[in-house]
């Protein structure tokens, strides 16, 4: 059975049906445009399993003539029927002028070349012959020829590149949710009503891919989704393609009414109320963003650089709908997103690509999700190096070393000896300090350790024996394997090593009975294997060796052995008497 | 004069090429404090405006002010059409009682835009229909005469003949086109049918719609 739909825009609805009546086509149900429009009456005759005859006159508003009106909706449709593989219709454009008049006039002329599209004149005769002659035709489609016909209407893209913008986004979540099987996305229906947009569902096939369990999130941590865009589908979106993995919260929906400051400060306060240890950040949040040229000064990039400056270990992902995104790689970006745009979509695997590197960015980022907990701790160090103020002018050298250290850890999902040199690079600042003259003084023979007003002799005595580049000293501490203790004894070594140094100051300067404190010969031990043996270090080791030099860097620790527990400290005279002859 | 309320400067520049000047358009920020004073503001500061070109999402200053109530307030002081223009709308020329107005892409407006001036500026009348479709804006008239027509033998053979009923409401529609680039040949079309009909020379359908057809031609 066949059911016949004429659209119409004017109020003569029924005065149409009234002529159609009389002239025995009593089937045709005359469409106004407002239910026309309307996406209930589109998707029901869409679903109908009934053959559809669709009359749509070329103009509908006569006003906006030279706009072709008509032709648009009657392509909408047309797009319908295609992305959805309806093939039993018969779109007939109704014109009031001439074949060849509507070819020079209409821009989307083209389309009469597309298999099940007909031109009639505007007028009842030629209406019924044309019904009676394809009353009993079987419509079937070759879609492949169908489809090329369609490209070479060539739709064009919104003039705005705002709208465009919008599209792309639209385009990806659509693309995307649909290769990935995922069905909860919604897409606004704002969007669906371009024409544009309907014309790539149609040329461009769906990707469902049989192996998209695969693609799916499954590293554990907290992802936020930073973009203007966020509730057109988005959220949704980003919610399945997290599932059991990272969770998932976004921010954006709000920004419309906002200024870009007012934009900045919410992004930062998400940031630092959800903790996340990924951000995905559009960069355009704003429509003033559109007419930016300086990528630095887009609202995303201000956002991405008050998050560093908040935690530098966040991972920051630009995501974007702009193909020109590589000029913002001044921003540093632990990753780039692209949106897909539909002029990519050509590429038929385009759309597993763009969602594989989605995946893996995402992966990425998420196995950095130390970093995000680490940052803090390496900001505690360097403001208690910078408040101890040991090294004096050399504060800021060791701030670097330190600064080092976390780029270090930072890429160390490229290679594991990254977070090795990370671990030396922090044990360099404890050594440098053991190293300071303001900490340990050294003469020929003795070893102070000095606490601003005293100097306890720790070593004393030094005498190099024969056959031996060793010096042999008696000594406050005593080496009990794996440290040292609070008990006097002998200490020989060829130089006075940092592992002597630090257990001492955790005896005399921290007050405690060994050195077996805060995991330090285990430290030591970690630093000299890497040295010697190249072996892997761990997170925990890495949170270890921080926990160890908060506690010596932190001058609240600080609780001074008497000076009696040290070596008297002899006289000059006594001194000289001892010198050798 | 002709006023512009753009926000989006880049946008402007991108389109009208650096610095953009023409005697008649001016391009000023919109800055009435209150809302309630609105009408006497447009009177007091717009007095010589022919017609208001106005981003449709025009920031104002005063959050109480929205694109409507300028709107509302240009065509209540001043009875003037306000074009309202944006980057993600169609082209479509808007009816309002006895103003014609329109809303506008951009895109399509500032290409438009020096025809249109020029145009304003020989006439001494503003064309909105030329913003919108440019040099085809007589072809968009004809194009709806000739659909109107259309609409009105729609039920008619090709052979029938036009009576003098018909003739007075095709005559009505096409003095609808008051062009004054089209009045001409509008009128050869009046008296060729108003003689043919007075000599008892039959008009058919057919026959007319060519008539109207061929006088479209002479404007591709």
């Amino acid at each position: 059975m066949k059911k016949y739909y004429i659209l119409s825009k004017t109020a003569t609805v029924e005065s149409y049906q009234g002529i159609f009546n009389n002239f025995g086509l009593i089937d045709t149900e005359i469409v106004s445009y407002v239910r026309a429009v309307n996406h209930v009456f589109v998707d029901n005759i869409i679903s109908d399993k009934d053959s559809l005859i669709l009359l749509i006159p070329t103009i509908l508003d006569p006003f906006n003539a030279y706009s072709y009106d008509g032709v648009e909706y009657a392509l909408k449709y047309y797009c319908h029927f295609v992305s959805t593989k309806k093939e039993d219709f018969q779109i007939i454009l109704l014109g009031s002028e001439e074949e060849s008049a509507f070819w020079k006039h209409c821009d989307y002329s083209s389309f009469l070349k597309c298999p099940h599209v007909s031109y009639l004149k505007n007028n009842v005769y030629p209406i019924k012959e044309y019904l009676a002659h394809i009353e009993s035709v079987v419509f079937d489609m070759d879609w492949t020829f169908c489809i090329e016909r369609l490209k070479q209407v060539n739709v064009k893209k919104p003039a705005s590149y705002k709208t465009h913008h919008s599209i792309t986004n639209e385009w990806s979540i659509y693309r995307w949710s649909k290769c990935l099987g995922i069905t909860n996305v919604e897409i606004q229906k704002e969007i669906e009503d371009f024409l544009y947009f309907n014309y790539l569902k149609a040329i461009y096939s769906e990707t469902g891919t049989e192996h998209s369990e695969l693609l799916y999130l499954f590293e554990k941590g907290k992802i936020l989704l930073i973009d203007d865009e966020v509730g057109k589908g988005w959220h949704s979106f980003f919610k399945s393609f997290c599932g059991r993995g990272p969770s998932f919260s976004s921010i954006g929906d709000s920004f419309k009414n906002l200024t870009p400051e007012e934009i900045i400060n919410n992004a930062e306060q998400k940031v630092k109320e959800y903790n996340p240890d990924v951000v995905v950040l559009d960069l355009r949040l704003h429509d003033d963003d559109f007419e930016i040229k300086d990528p630095m000064q887009l609202t995303g990039s201000k956002i991405f650089e008050r998050i560093k400056a908040y935690n530098k270990g966040i991972q920051i992902v630009v995501f974007s709908a702009s193909n020109k995104v590589w000029n913002y790689l001044p921003l540093a970006s632990d990753g780039v997103i692209l949106k897909e745009s539909p002029d990519l979509s050509v590429n038929e695997n385009y759309t597993q690509e763009c969602i594989k590197n989605l995946r893996d960015t995402l992966m990425n980022c998420l196995k950095k999700s130390y970093l995000r907990k680490i940052y803090p701790k390496i900001e505690k160090l360097k403001k208690l190096v910078k408040q101890s103020d040991y090294f004096g002018d050399e504060t800021d050298v060791m701030l670097g070393n330190i600064d080092v250290a976390f780029d270090l850890l930072a890429k160390s999902e490229e290679a594991n000896e990254y977070k090795a040199y990370s671990f030396l690079q922090l044990f360099l600042v404890i050594e440098k300090y053991v190293g300071l003259e303001s900490v340990f003084d050294k003469t020929d023979t003795s070893v102070y350790l000095y606490n601003g007003s005293n100097r306890y002799l720790i070593l004393k005595d030094g005498e190099q024996k024969e056959n031996s580049k060793d010096t042999y000293y008696q000594s406050v501490v005593t080496f009990e394997p794996p440290y040292f203790i609070f008990k006097r004894g002998s200490y020989n070594a060829r130089f006075i090593e940092t592992f002597f140094k630090v257990s001492v100051l955790l005896i005399f300067k921290f007050g405690k009975s060994s050195s077996n404190e805060l995991n330090w010969p285990i430290l030591n031990k970690k630093r000299n294997d890497i040295a010697h043996s190249g072996a892997e270090i761990k997170d925990k080791d890495i949170e270890c060796l921080l926990d160890f030099m908060f506690f010596i860097f932190d001058e609240s620790n600080t609780c001074w052995r008497d000076i009696k527990d040290a070596f008297p400290v002899e006289s000059l005279e006594e001194q000289i008497i001892k010198l050798p002859e | 004069m002709i006023y512009l309320f753009e926000d989006r400067e880049e946008r402007k520049r991108q389109f009208l090429g650096g610095e953009f000047n023409h005697s008649l358009i001016q391009h000023k920020p919109f800055d009435c404090a209150d809302s309630k004073e609105m009408v006497d503001y447009i009177k007091s500061n717009y007095r010589d405006a022919a017609a208001v070109l106005l981003h449709k999402s025009y920031e104002f200053g005063n959050k109480g002010i929205t694109i409507d109530s300028v709107k509302n307030g240009f065509q209540n002081a001043l009875n003037i059409p306000v074009v309202l223009f944006s980057g993600g709308s169609n082209s479509n020329l808007i009816r309002e009682g006895e103003t014609i107005t329109a809303e506008i892409n951009s895109g399509v407006m500032y290409r438009n835009l020096t025809c249109f001036l020029d145009d304003y500026q020989t006439n001494g009348e503003v064309c909105i229909p030329l913003l919108v479709y440019g040099k085809n804006y007589r072809l968009n008239q004809l194009l709806e005469m000739q659909a109107k027509i259309y609409s009105y033998v729609f039920d008619r053979k090709e052979n029938d003949e036009i009576t003098q009923t018909d003739k007075r409401h095709i005559l009505k529609i096409s003095r609808a086109v008051t062009d004054n680039g089209l009045i001409d040949d509008i009128s050869k079309l009046q008296n060729w049918i108003e003689e043919r009909l007075t000599n008892n020379n039959p008009i058919t359908v057919l026959l007319l719609l060519n008539q109207i057809q061929n006088l479209i031609n002479k404007y591709q």
